[in-house]
């Protein structure tokens, strides 16, 4: 199995800790003038998103998670699972509800996101940066309103809330940006 | 930040320094790179290099030779230019850095750490530093009740284990109180400076050791910058006895360690043997106190060359 030393840790590479890959989220080297050298290091377990700093000593060796992030295709839901496809090879693979976590809200189908697999499992779905959604409910458009920079609550058709300008109608269709859920814009048809 | 302000605040840091110490009439010197002996120090690992059939060791500090140097011509003398560790490298290491190292015939402990915040202040252009003056042994005493120099495994393991992220078994009474060092107390240091001063007696390095209040201790010092490590200084050892005694049990200690085996400076043991004047050394890391004088969080963007571009 692979491994890595201390002074391989950078953000973002992939170890097994107490059988759960995490991820480095920032590694510190320490080392007084005269004494042992430390790497204090910020890990997030991929399983459970919780972060926790651990002290290692430097020239200590981690194993390696088998963790990769690949880009699929969302396919469907059984409700159960959610089903991605590789467009390449159209290997197929089913995340549970913890693994999709935060992504529910903005999967639609067709759009590409980004899987992480551990041992060819996934361990969590990032849902593309931007997507285009339709608005299935809201208040009804105040015409000419363009320039007041009001806002009001729209539903999405895959169940997301977004803040949005007056104007808009129900069963237009907006670009809007999955980390922050900011209203972009409309979509060009 | 441009890398001609870099440049020039590295100049104009330099200059300050060179004008305190001829000021207070140290003699700027030069010290090989190159060392046919190397640093023992189990926790330092030097670059070494074959040359003409022989090791050559980048030195990790001018301390060997300077020291020789004050021996040799009773001098106070200073050298100014880069040493070199092997597997140091983060925000505030390089493998190769800037260190001003200076030796002064006939001071103490008390004299260095006055000299050391001098030296810092004319290099920051202020009039004097005010640093708060605390002993290793109070700092665990306030923050554990615990005398360090006394301090036993049983003692010092389930402390680390609950007040720091290191949760492996501790190999040595030092290691624990390193850890608790960093992760608990000098997160704690509110002054912008501290002089830390009388370290235990196996954190010794080349420093002479002293009895104090029944503890024998280091008369070692550090200057921290906040929580930023800038200067190391010594009440220096000039016993040739007790110097030979360090590098045999050094040398000891890396083979038990699976360590590479180092030359040991034997011109320095007898430099000590011929008679060493009093004196106390001090090494400031020139990166950092620049670090430090511009505000910036690591020493990285102070370089040039950085060690990827190098």
């Amino acid at each position: 199995m692979a491994s890595y030393s201390t002074n391989e840790f950078k953000s973002g590479l992939k170890v097994m800790l107490d059988g759960d890959p995490c991820s480095i989220v920032e590694n510190e080297f320490v080392k007084p003038g005269k004494g042992q050298a430390f790497n204090r290091v910020r890990l997030k377990n991929l399983k459970t998103g919780r972060t926790w700093e651990k002290t290692f000593k430097s020239g200590e060796s981690v194993e390696a998670a088998d963790v990769m992030d690949v880009e699929m295709d969302y396919l469907y839901s059984d409700g159960e699972f959610w089903t991605f496809m590789d467009p390449t090879t159209y290997d197929q693979k089913a995340a549970d509800k913890n693994a999709v976590g935060d992504a529910l809200p903005w999967l639609k189908e067709q759009d590409t996101c980004v899987v992480t697999l551990w041992d060819g499992t996934p361990l969590a779905v990032a849902p593309p940066n931007h997507v285009e959604l339709e608005i299935v409910e809201t208040d009804p458009g105040v015409r000419g309103d363009t320039a007041q920079g009001g806002t009001k609550p729209a539903k999405l058709a895959t169940g997301a809330v977004v803040k949005v300008p007056l104007f808009l109608e129900q069963g237009d269709v907006i670009r809007v940006d999955t980390r922050s859920a900011e209203y972009l814009g409309r979509a060009k048809e | 930040m441009h890398i001609e302000a870099a440049l020039l605040a590295r100049q104009q840091l330099y200059r300050r320094a060179r004008d305190y110490l001829r000021e207070q009439d140290v003699l700027e010197v030069e010290t090989p790179l190159l060392g046919s002996a190397g640093t023992t120090d189990p926790q330092i690992e030097s670059f070494q290099l074959r040359a003409g059939g022989q090791t050559r060791y980048l030195q990790t500090s001018p301390e060997f030779f300077l020291k020789r140097l004050v021996a040799s011509t009773g001098r106070s003398v200073y050298s100014l230019g880069k040493v070199f560790r092997n597997g140091e490298t983060g925000r505030w290491h390089n493998p190769e850095f800037s260190m001003l190292e200076w030796y002064r015939v006939g001071f103490n402990l008390q004299g260095i750490m006055q000299d050391t915040c001098q030296l810092v202040a004319a290099c920051l252009g202020q009039p004097e530093l005010q640093a708060h003056r605390v002993s290793y042994r109070e700092l665990f005493e306030q923050h554990f009740s615990l005398n360090p120099h006394r301090a036993e495994l049983p003692e010092v393991e389930p402390l680390v284990h609950q007040y720091t992220s290191y949760q492996a078994p501790l190999v040595s009474v030092a290691e624990g109180l390193q850890l608790l060092m960093d992760q608990v107390i000098e997160p704690g240091f509110y002054s912008p400076f501290t002089l830390l001063y009388h370290f235990p007696a196996d954190q010794c390095a080349l420093a002479r050791l002293t009895d104090c209040e029944g503890d024998p201790v280091a008369e070692r010092f550090e200057l921290y910058a906040g929580q930023l490590e800038l200067a190391n200084g010594y009440h220096e050892l000039t016993d040739a006895d007790e110097q030979a005694h360090r590098f045999a049990n050094d040398l000891q200690q890396r083979q038990q360690a699976g360590q590479p085996q180092v030359t040991v400076d034997q011109a320095l043991v007898e430099a000590l043997r011929s008679g060493m004047p009093d004196c106390a050394g001090v090494s400031v890391g020139m990166d950092r106190l620049l670090a430090h004088a511009m505000q910036l969080d690591g020493i990285q963007p102070l370089l040039p060359f950085g060690w990827s571009q190098s």
